[in-house]
Formats: structure tokens, C-alpha cells, sequence
């Protein structure tokens, strides 16, 4: 038949004249945008993969993320803009260059493995090697290696149909990795692993990572997951990178909703901004409590003008909660401290998950330590600390 | 039969009593349906095994031997429709196969414009009625009057290459147009449609281009798909009848089925012989039944995982000149010879298109004074009617037991459902003629319409319920038992649950069997008389005895009844979002 997607005559990849080479870029998209029919899924995106790195791209399914990796490694076309691949164009409807994916040499896992059911272990990671008119025995001394490298050394002659979920990952990630390709791409490729697999997989990627130096650019709609394993995060929405950056940055200073909710659960505070200094202090007056005024030290909201409306974001994990009992009476005046109670108690083993009611009824799920005694309907202190806060326009 | 009694004591003892009422009732159902259809699918081919040990006249004094399997073995006639019948089915399934796979292919994994209606295309050429259409061939490819080569003639400095379709080619070509080609592409385009994309993108992704991704990965995944669509497609073309019947003769090419129906309708009849045949016929298939059985009891390695993807690949440039290459293949199959057939009714002599004036409408003013087409006209539709009837009666009734039951010897009923496709037409129509000519109690019923009723239910048996079961599967037991959990009986659980869920798939059913039994002939042909016959028996009478311009007519009058039945099936199966089998 045809090739896959090779429109036209198109010349050999021709040279990037900028300087990402230089600056270690393995992959640049420079305006890419992609349109399925009429729907635009991706619009002018911009992004660099750098050497050696774990790139993660990060964000609800529709996001656009399978996209744009399945045009970096070629399966689909860019609509407009360019995408260049060690110094070279691979894909660039102006200047009529397309490199079809086999002719690309980066290595792909797939969701769902995609682990060729006709074929024994070996033959499969030796598949792309064969590909290469690899010599026979270089064939069997890198496929050994590289089964060896993910652990599956013993079951090179086993039939595909009878692996396992793990064993088929890693069969297929010792596919991709077997021709030592540059750039290796992973879509979601530990979604259908069970919990315990897939944190054990995590840290065996990330491991033999750092020992090939790999670069590697990873879809995942798991924050978790995006956040342990990458050395930056990419949080895409609806078509665009709302923030790129390291997982550090985007949790602890996020800079939209999106990113925000995204990468952890918030609780909020509606408030009103009574003022602030140069020091990053602000005064607030929640909305809630009678209009209590309390200090924080904020990042963000810079936008927000005094006397306007906003929202006060805290991180679950960083909300303390004290027994009421316990404390002094003098504490409860602290204008950061919210007394409520506890509606409901989840063990979770190594802690607490609790619905508190505080005295106003907003209700907030919160973490309580498994060191103490906590019952249900017992009264507490909420207590939001001053320096961990962020400010969020209305 | 005692073992299905004792079977049914058994399963009545072994339920508690609480359930007692439905079970028993189901048990008794069950014990009836199971009889009825074990006598009319086994016994016909029972009498047909015994008298192939009868040597003698029929109606004259018998007895036991092996003189019928010696003749049916050794005579050059035989022996030669037996070599026939496999070489033009190898031939068929060689040439099908490839062309199928890559067509399939092409529908199923590639971006080709208006993929679905290709698929339909290749539908609708699957069930349009052989015969009518054969007479759009012979008007295209008659090697003297053909239109195709009257008009490659006028181009000058073209050598036409001499093609006969009276020929042994002729017939492979015929086959391959009609159904060979589209059954593959029918068959396989859901196959190929439910492989994981993956499997096709991580071999590119690996450095392998669309072509070996094709011949590696794809063909290799879908072998067993492939297989199963093969060895439908040998056990059919084996099957086959009426094309080599017409196409056959001038020529003198026959093939077991065709000869099995000269030999019954020769003077005088030769049963004997023509049965033993049946027999070495049954035997040529039975490899392929076994297989058929063994591949489908697998379970498929298709998919791995069970998560997929169905991501198209991009033809390119190939996109447009793909699709004008199948549109073109499509309309050859079935605008084409349609159109021909219509257009020849018009004619005053069958593919002499030199006449000074050759048009005429005097062969439709006919219909309305010729008794034998009228009373035809009358026959198919009663034939159709009936089978339709009955067809969504029993059918349902089976699909239930073997559905929604757990009785034991279920199993059984499932083979007995399965095993009439199996068999040739011709054949199962040889052993109800022993059926109804043999046994005094059947013998009244000779003759009748209902004779061709109970053959063309039996013909349709096997597709029909497993379509009805596919969609009684599909509910899933939840449903029903809901129904009964919260008080409902019985009864008024199939009435008011099953029977408006599954009425879609039934309906569709009872269209599909009328427009089959409209067109059958094989099943039907050794069963025809005077009084009974249909238009399709009365087409193939005029087309075996060479006079193709009344047949055109009656040609037209099926095409049109079995055309309005099955896009009326379509139709409602698509309203209601039905699976194919």
C-alpha cells in the first residue's frame, strides 16, 4: 500500500536554523496546531524537550496530550507550525517536510502495550531491530540486554498472550528502548496496572532513566504520578500548556486555577483584600466569620486591588487540626485559627481523612495525624498557616 | 427421543421446588423444540446415509449394497464434478481471500472517504439474489453478444481478449463478484475494525513501514478471523448451485451439486446414485465442519489487552484514487448487472442488442396473462410469508433456551441449529424428497407450499438465531432477573421485559428470512413442482432450459421482493442500533 502519512513529495528533513540545538532541545514544536475536521485540539503550541530529561505532559483526558505526542513521534500531522527533532524538521506543512514515524528512530510505549500477540517475547523487542537489518547476533546481544534491563531476562521464548500486565510493560518498554532510540515517548503507560504495580513501575522508569539518560516525554492524567516522576511538568488545558515548570513550582506556586486544582486538592476562603505591604503581608477580611480579619504572608493575586473580592487557597496537608480541648483559651482568639467539628472520620492507616464542619457550615476535608485519638462530632481548631497561602481573584 | 425424556425427568428432579413452575414449563418447552428440530435436521440426512445402501429403481424392489458409493466413486462423470467442486472452490477461495483481506483492510484501518457506505455497498452486493443478477453477467460478459466486448469492439486498435462466461472461469468469476469478495469483506471489516491501533502504531513506531506493518503484524494478528472467514467461504463455494447449474451446462461442466440435480431430474430418476453422492459430498466437508467448530470454540488472541484504540491510518494522495477504485469494483457488482437485468426485460430476444428495434414491453405485459407466473408470484410470497412466520417463532424460542436457560443438553440444540448451514442445499432438499416421498405419514404434504416453507426456515435456521441469541446476550440476565426480583412472573417478564427488548431483532429476522427464502433455489430446487413452485424455481426452469427472456422478468419480480425485505431490515436494524451476527 502507501505509507502512512506521507503527503506529497517531501524532501529530506531539512536542517533547524535556530539555536535549541545548542541549548540542548531534543524536541521543539513551535506553533504547532492540530484540527481534527473542524474541532481544533491543539492551538499554537510551543514546547522543548531538553536533553536527558523526564518531560511530563499533564491534564484531563481532551486535554490535547496524546496529540501532541503522537505528532512528535509522527502518527499524526501538525495542521500548522513545525516540530524539529534532534537539529532536523521532522514535520512542517510550510515547508512540505514530513518524516513518517518509521523513519523517525524514537521509541513509543503505548497504553495499552500494544504487545504483538503473534510473537514470543524475543521476537518481539528483537522486531525493531530486525527493522534495522541488524546483524543476528548483534540482534540477540542487544535483546538480551535489553530484557535484562526491565527484568524479564528468563522469559525471552514465552508467548506474548501470556504475560502479564507488568510483564507486557515491560516487554514493551524493552521494545522501545532496545535500538537506543533518543527520545522515548510513554502515553499513560502505567494506566492499566494495578496501584501497587504502577508505583513500583514508576520508580523502575525513573531508575533506568538516570542510568541510560534516555530523554523521555510522558502523557499522564495522574498528578501523582506526573509529579514523581518528571523533572518538569507540563499542565496542558484544553489545547494549550497552562504552566510548565518543575513539579516543586507548580504545586507550590501555581499560576491559574487550573494548575492549581490540578495538581492538589485546595481548600478556599472567600475574603475581601483590606490591604498589604511590601513585605508580602496581607490583610483580609473573610466573608464568612462575621468578616474576621486575619494576616497572611500570600504569593500570587497580584492583580487584586483592595477592597476587592478574592479567595484564599491552602493545600489540604498544610492545615493543621488541633483538638479544642486541648488548647488554651487565649489561642482561640488567633485570627488564623476556625473552630469546627468533625462530621466524619475515614482511617486511612498512616492518617486521618475528616469532614469538618466549621462554625459558619462551610465544610472542608481536611488531614488529621493517626498519632492522636480523633471521634466524630468532637470540636476542633482549624488552624491555616500564615505563610502557605495563596491569593486568587474572585 | 428416550434420552431426551429421561434428560427432562432428570432436570425436572434436580430444581428446587421453589423455581419448579418456570423451570418445568421451560423444560417441557425445551424437550418439544429439541424434538422437532432434532427429526427435521437429522432424519432427512439419516434416510439419505440408509438409501445410499439401497441399490435399485426407486419404487421397484430394492436391496442393500454398495453399488451407489462404487458408481459415485468410479464413474468418469462423478469423478470428474467431484475434482470440479474442488478446484473451482480452491480457485474461488485463493482469489477471494486476498482480494477480501486487503479490502477490509482498507475499510476498516484507513481514512478512506465514506468507509461506512463502502461497507454497505458490500452488503448490499452480498444480498442481492444470485440468479436475477447471473442474467446481468451473461448480458455483460456472453462471449458472442456480450455488451462489454460489442462495445470494445467499436474501439479501434484494441485487441479484445477472448472471454466466454459459459466457462469454468466464468463461473469463478461470477462467484467472485457476487459473493466470494463481499462475504470476505463482510466477515472480516469488523474483525479488522476492532484491532488495537496500537499494534499497527508501535510497529511503525519501531521503524517498519505501512506495507510490512501490514504483512507482519496486521495479517498475522487477524490470521485466526481470517481463517474462520476462509473456511466459511470453502464450505459456501462447496455448497454452491445454481451458477454452475446455468453457467455450467453449455460447456458440460458440473460440479456434485449440479449433478446431484440432474441425476434426480433425469428420466428415470436416478436416486440411488445421486444420494450416495450427496454422501461423498458430505464427507469433503466434513474437515471443514471440524475446523469451522474447532476455530470458533477458540478463543481469539485478537486483542491482548482488553483496552483499544481505533485509530485510522492516513491514506495520503492514496485517499482518492482508493476510494474511486472500490466505488468502481461496487457499482461493477451491483448497479451494474442490476441495471442490465432491468433493462433486458425491455428486450424482445435476451442479449441481442443488433435487433433494428430490440425494445419491447410486451414481456411485462405478460405478467398480468400468464397464469404460471402469477400463480409463482402468489408462491413466493406465501413461501416468504410463511418462513418469515415461523422463522421468528421458533427462532426466538431457540435463542431463548440457548440464551437465557441453563438446561442441560442445551449443547445439543446449539449443534442441531448450526449443523443445516453446513450442508448443502441441494443436499437437505434430497433428504426431505426421501422425507416426503418415503414416509407415508409425510407424503400428503408433497407438493405443498408448506414443504418449502419448512426447508427454507431450516436454510436460514443457523444465521437467524444467532443473531436473535447475539441480542438477547446483549441484555444481559440483570434485566430479566430484576423483573422477577421484584414480583414479576414469568410470563410477565418475557411479556412485558424480553419480548419488546428483543421484538427488534426478531422483526429483522422475519425480514431477512423472507428475502432469503424469495431468492433460494439450491434448497428448494429438488423439492419445486408445478403446483409449488415459486418464481425462483420458475427462473432457474427457464434459465436450465435456455430461454432467458421470460426469466428476465421473473428475475426483476425477485430482486424487488427480496430487495424491499432487506433494506427494510437494514433499516430497522440500524434504527434500533442491532450487531451484525
Amino acid at each position: 500500500m502507501v505509507d502512512a502519512v506521507s503527503y506529497g513529495k517531501a524532501p529530506a528533513a531539512v536542517r533547524a536554523t535556530n539555536a535549541s540545538v545548542e541549548r540542548g532541545a531534543v524536541v521543539t514544536l513551535r506553533g504547532v496546531t492540530k484540527s481534527f475536521g473542524r474541532v481544533e485540539v491543539l492551538h499554537g503550541l510551543d514546547l522543548e524537550v531538553r536533553r536527558g530529561e523526564i518531560l511530563t505532559l499533564l491534564g484531563p483526558s481532551g486535554c490535547g496530550k496524546t496529540t501532541t505526542l503522537r505528532l512528535v513521534i509522527g502518527l499524526e500531522r501538525c495542521s500548522e507550525g513545525e516540530i524539529s527533532y534532534e537539529g532536523r524538521i521532522v514535520d512542517s506543512r510550510r515547508r512540505r517536510v514530513f518524516v513518517p514515524p518509521h523513519k523517525r528512530n524514537m521509541g513509543m510505549v503505548f497504553q495499552s502495550y500494544a504487545i504483538w500477540p503473534h510473537m514470543t517475547v524475543f521476537e518481539n523487542v528483537a522486531y525493531p531491530m530486525k527493522a534495522r537489518h541488524a546483524k543476528s547476533s548483534e540482534i540477540t546481544t542487544m535483546v538480551g540486554r535489553a530484557l535484562e534491563l526491565v527484568g524479564l531476562g528468563g522469559l525471552a521464548s514465552r508467548p506474548a498472550p501470556q504475560l502479564s500486565g507488568g510483564q507486557q510493560q515491560r516487554v514493551a518498554l524493552a521494545r522501545s528502548l532496545v535500538y537506543e532510540p533518543e527520545l522515548l515517548l510513554l502515553d499513560e503507560p502505567f494506566s492499566n496496572l494495578d496501584a501497587h504495580l504502577r508505583e513500583e513501575m514508576r520508580a523502575e522508569v525513573k531508575v533506568l532513566q538516570r542510568r541510560l539518560g534516555t530523554t523521555i516525554l510522558f502523557v499522564t492524567h495522574d498528578q501523582t504520578e506526573a509529579m514523581s516522576l518528571a523533572d518538569r511538568v507540563a499542565v496542558m488545558d484544553r489545547g494549550s500548556i497552562a504552566q510548565i515548570g518543575t513539579p516543586q513550582e507548580l504545586y507550590g506556586t501555581p499560576t491559574s486555577p487550573t494548575v492549581r486544582d490540578f495538581m492538589g486538592k485546595t481548600v478556599l476562603f472567600e475574603c475581601t483584600l483590606l490591604g498589604r505591604d511590601d513585605a508580602g503581608l496581607a490583610l483580609v477580611a473573610l466573608a464568612a466569620d462575621a468578616g474576621r480579619q486575619a494576616r497572611f504572608r500570600v504569593s500570587g493575586g497580584a492583580g487584586i486591588g483592595i477592597g476587592e473580592r478574592c479567595y484564599l487557597a491552602v493545600r489540604p496537608e498544610q492545615v493543621l487540626v488541633h483538638p479544642r480541648n486541648e488548647m488554651a483559651p487565649d489561642q482561640h482568639a488567633k485570627p488564623n485559627l476556625f473552630a469546627g467539628q468533625i462530621d466524619a472520620l475515614l482511617f486511612l492507616g498512616d492518617r486521618y481523612q475528616a469532614q469538618v464542619r466549621l462554625t459558619w457550615g462551610q465544610e472542608l476535608l481536611l488531614y488529621l495525624p493517626a498519632a492522636a485519638t480523633w471521634q466524630e462530632g468532637q470540636g476542633v481548631s482549624v488552624e491555616v498557616p500564615e505563610d502557605e497561602v495563596t491569593l486568587w481573584p474572585a | 427421543m428416550a434420552g431426551i425424556a429421561e434428560a427432562s425427568s432428570r432436570l425436572q428432579q434436580t430444581f428446587r421446588p421453589i423455581l419448579a413452575p418456570r423451570l418445568r414449563m421451560s423444560a417441557v418447552l425445551f424437550t418439544i423444540v429439541l424434538a422437532v428440530v432434532g427429526f427435521f435436521v437429522l432424519y432427512p440426512i439419516w434416510l439419505l446415509l440408509i438409501n445410499s445402501f439401497q441399490v435399485g429403481q426407486f419404487g421397484l424392489a430394492t436391496h442393500w449394497g454398495l453399488a451407489n458409493w462404487h458408481d459415485a466413486l468410479t464413474q468418469p462423470v462423478m469423478r470428474r464434478a467431484i475434482v470440479n467442486t474442488v478446484t473451482l472452490t480452491a480457485t474461488r477461495q485463493s482469489i477471494a481471500l486476498v482480494t477480501g483481506v486487503l479490502l477490509a483492510w482498507v475499510i476498516a484501518r484507513t481514512n478512506v472517504p465514506g468507509r461506512y457506505w463502502l461497507e454497505f455497498g458490500f452488503w448490499v452486493a452480498l444480498f442481492l439474489p444470485t440468479l436475477p443478477l447471473l442474467l446481468g453477467w451473461i448480458l455483460l460478459l456472453d462471449g458472442q453478444n456480450g455488451l462489454l466486448f460489442q462495445l470494445l469492439a467499436k474501439v479501434p486498435f484494441l485487441k479484445i481478449p477472448p472471454f466466454e462466461i459459459f466457462s469454468w472461469w466464468g463461473i469463478v468469476l461470477v462467484h467472485l463478484l457476487g459473493t466470494g469478495v463481499p462475504a470476505k469483506v463482510f466477515l472480516l471489516t469488523p474483525a479488522f475494525r476492532n484491532m488495537d491501533a496500537a499494534l499497527e502504531e508501535a510497529s511503525l513506531t519501531s521503524g517498519v513501514s505501512v506495507k510490512a506493518t501490514l504483512l507482519k503484524i496486521v495479517v498475522p494478528i487477524m490470521a485466526p478471523a481470517i481463517l474462520v472467514a476462509t473456511v466459511l467461504g470453502t464450505i459456501r463455494s462447496l455448497q454452491a448451485f445454481e451458477i454452475e447449474l446455468i453457467l455450467g451446462s453449455p460447456a458440460k461442466i458440473n460440479v456434485v451439486s449440479t449433478l446431484i440435480y440432474r441425476q434426480v431430474y433425469q428420466s428415470p430418476p436416478q436416486y440411488g446414485s445421486s444420494t450416495a453422492l450427496a454422501m461423498v459430498m458430505v464427507l469433503i466437508l466434513v474437515p471443514f465442519i471440524v475446523a469451522q467448530q474447532w476455530l470458533t470454540g477458540r478463543r481469539s488472541h485478537a486483542t491482548v489487552s482488553g483496552k483499544y484504540s481505533a485509530r485510522l491510518l492516513h491514506l495520503g494522495p492514496w485517499r482518492w484514487p482508493v476510494f474511486a477504485a472500490i466505488l468502481t469494483l461496487l457499482m461493477t457488482i451491483t448497479v451494474v448487472p442490476a441495471s442490465l437485468l432491468v433493462m433486458s426485460t425491455f428486450m424482445k430476444i435476451f442479449g441481442i442488442w443488433n435487433l433494428p428495434n430490440p425494445w419491447t414491453i410486451n414481456n411485462w405485459l405478460r405478467i398480468l396473462t400468464d397464469r404460471r407466473l402469477i400463480s409463482a408470484l402468489w408462491n413466493s410470497l406465501f413461501l416468504g410469508a410463511g418462513a418469515s412466520i415461523v422463522s421468528m417463532v421458533v427462532f426466538s424460542l431457540i435463542a431463548y433456551i440457548s440464551a437465557r436457560t441453563k438446561l442441560r443438553g442445551k449443547g445439543i440444540l446449539d449443534f442441531l441449529t448450526w449443523l443445516p448451514s453446513t450442508i448443502p442445499g441441494i443436499i437437505i432438499g434430497l433428504g426431505f424428497l426421501w422425507l416426503f416421498l418415503g414416509t407415508s405419514f409425510f407424503r400428503p404434504l408433497y407438493g405443498t407450499i408448506w414443504v418449502l416453507i419448512i426447508v427454507a426456515t431450516l436454510g436460514s435456521m443457523t444465521v437467524g438465531v444467532q443473531i436473535i441469541k447475539t441480542n438477547m446476550v446483549q441484555l444481559g440476565a440483570e434485566l430479566e432477573e430484576a423483573s422477577w426480583a421484584i414480583g414479576g412472573s414469568w410470563f410477565y417478564t418475557f411479556r412485558r421485559v424480553i419480548l419488546p427488548l428483543v421484538a427488534p431483532s426478531v422483526a429483522v429476522i422475519g425480514l431477512q428470512v423472507f428475502a432469503t427464502s424469495v431468492s433460494a433455489v439450491s434448497i428448494v430446487a429438488l423439492l419445486g413442482s408445478p403446483t409449488n413452485q415459486p418464481l425462483s424455481l420458475l427462473q432457474l426452469n427457464y434459465l436450465s432450459a435456455g430461454s432467458f427472456q421470460p426469466a428476465t422478468v421473473v428475475g426483476v419480480l425477485i430482486l424487488l421482493l427480496t430487495s424491499v425485505a432487506a433494506l427494510g431490515a437494514r433499516i430497522i436494524g440500524l434504527k434500533f442500533g442491532l450487531g451484525r451476527a
